[in-house]
């Protein structure tokens, strides 16, 4: 007995899979041969991890304290590790959004079978791998010689880890298109961007943790999804805690349900907005 | 001496020419000033915070902070409110075009360095001032300390871009590794200088001379001292000295991309 193959209509279900993931394994092959320009994110987190080390020693020292904020010197350093690696390697895609609203790029792809924010999310996915790879290999080798391994690492919590770390790709990825699709509207969208960056850099744990902000700032910063993004998941390495886990995951969850809905509409009313001249 | 003024009054006549052109698109100029004047409070929101919980590390408190980011920003600001074009230097030596400013009858660096205006850079410009307001050295020697160490701090900025931007000559298109390089110099100098010693320290007054962009400026105007003013002119003249004699040494391998580019 054989079964006769019907080919995957478009819009079922495993044809939408199968479609974004063949454009994710384009995007992780092409990666592949451009893993060299990881090297330069990686330098970065060389550089940060270097000067951090170099603070936080002297923070560590000038206080006379083994434990700052519930972290160690070697948990504070491999707290930084994670975030950088997460702020290095996310997915880009404002700038390449702004750059399709702007030249106009984007309105040949709306009429190809595919989801336009949710091609830039799977292609952004594909290339993320191998650059974390890279860099992770970098802030690794610099962390291990200014404090050593992480004391506190425990294997059996990576995946869990890494899924979290997976939903703070996606809060991201959602920011940086909702930033990039603001060219709809304004004709240039990197104030926003630095803003954005800066932010996280703040209240999402980037240049301190948040368990070392003042109490007021610390509330706000918690109620917030950029916490999310960098604090969640490098805190979670660093010191896991199940309760904490769960919070987090469900908090992802739900901000990332918010801010996808804000990018559909933003690029429902912006998609509105093209006018198509000649070919 | 002639000479030297009449160069002077082309770059200011091109600074003018850049800021023309930049207005010509106000709401966009305004949106990038005030986007990059936000930007850098929120970075120096950091520093409010390590302080509230620190009080002090290796010799600076806050108030150091204050002045570390009113001569930075003001400096960064000068340098690339009016050099706009040193970021692009790898670029456009990358894609062979340099020809348009090899064939007009003024001296090419000045030209190349001179010809665009960074409307971010202008957030940085109003930054510095404030920045420098919350500092309370409002004594006439220090302000004029300050604005004459933003200046060298400029120059320093300018030169070490475009110097990097020169690799481009040597080794194919450097955009990449001129931009990290840049990053590098700022991020050093935005942290107090007693957080690193040895070779690193020397590495941070030679190489990637961020030190005299921060630390150095610092110090002349907390301190007054004449030699470090010395030093820091020095500084800033070695940085150019280095800039021409990279720019002339790599234009000798120069390749044309024969693109015909118009200037507008």
């Amino acid at each position: 007995m054989s079964a006769i193959s019907v080919p995957q209509q478009r819009g079922q279900p495993r044809a939408q899979i199968g479609k974004y993931a063949a454009i994710m394994r384009i995007n992780m092959q092409n990666s592949v041969a451009y893993a060299w320009d990881a090297a330069g994110q990686g330098i970065f987190i060389v550089l940060f991890i270097f000067i951090f080390s170099q603070l936080w020693r002297a923070t560590f020292a000038a206080q006379d304290a083994t434990v700052i904020g519930g972290l160690t010197l070697n948990q504070t350093l491999w707290y930084f590790v994670w975030a950088e690696l997460i702020e290095l390697t996310k997915i880009r895609v404002s700038f390449t959004i702004q750059d399709e609203v702007k030249d106009g790029s984007l309105a040949y792809t709306l009429g190809r079978p595919y989801n336009y924010v949710l091609y830039h999310l799977f292609s952004g996915l594909g290339a993320v791998g191998i650059r974390m790879i890279v860099v992770l290999v970098f802030g690794a080798a610099i962390a291990l010689t200014q404090v050593g391994p992480l004391h506190t690492f425990r294997l059996e919590t990576l995946p869990a880890v890494l899924l979290i770390t997976l939903f703070a790709f996606l809060l991201d990825f959602c920011f940086s298109a909702g930033i990039g699709l603001l060219a709809f509207f304004f004709e240039d969208t990197s104030a926003f961007r630095l803003i954005y960056q800066k932010i996280n850099f703040v209240l999402g744990g980037l240049l301190l943790p948040v368990d070392l902000l003042p109490d007021a700032v610390q509330s706000v910063a918690r109620v917030l999804p950029f916490n999310l993004i960098l604090y969640g998941p490098s805190k979670l390495l660093v010191a896991w805690d199940s309760a904490q886990f769960a919070q987090i995951l469900a908090l992802q969850i739900v901000w990332l349900a918010v801010l996808a809905s804000g990018v559909a509409l933003l690029f429902r009313f912006g998609a509105r907005r093209v006018s198509i001249n000649g070919g | 001496m002639a000479r030297v003024l009449n160069e002077i009054g082309f770059v200011l006549h091109m600074i003018k020419l850049n800021l023309a052109g930049i207005m010509e698109y106000r709401a966009s100029f305004v949106m990038q000033a005030v986007g990059m004047f936000i930007n850098n409070g929120i970075y120096f929101v950091f520093w409010l915070l390590f302080f509230d919980r620190f009080q002090e590390i290796r010799g600076y408190e806050i108030e150091q902070i204050y002045l570390l980011f009113a001569i930075i920003t003001l400096g960064w600001g000068l340098a690339f409110t009016t050099a706009g074009n040193a970021p692009q230097v790898a670029g456009l030596i990358a894609q062979g075009r340099l020809d348009y400013y090899l064939t007009l009858p003024r001296p090419v660096i000045l030209h190349l360095l001179f010809s665009r205006m960074d409307a971010f850079s202008m957030g940085d410009l109003t930054f510095g001032v404030v920045a420098y307001l919350l500092t309370g050295r409002y004594d006439p020697l220090s302000i004029a300390l300050f604005l004459l160490c933003t200046v060298f701090a400029a120059v320093i900025f300018i030169c070490f871009r475009a110097t990097a931007g020169c690799l481009s000559f040597f080794v194919g298109n450097a955009t990449q590794w001129a931009g990290h390089l840049s990053q590098m110099m700022v991020t050093f100098s935005l942290y107090p200088m007693g957080l690193f010693q040895g070779t690193m320290r020397l590495v941070l007054y030679t190489l990637i001379p961020a030190g005299f962009v921060g630390a150095v400026p610092v110090e002349i105007v907390e301190t007054h001292n004449p030699a470090l003013v010395g030093a820091l002119a020095g500084a800033a003249l070695v940085s150019a000295a280095v800039l021409v004699l990279v720019f002339r040494l790599g234009l000798r391998r120069y390749e044309s991309g024969s693109a015909i580019n118009v200037n507008i």
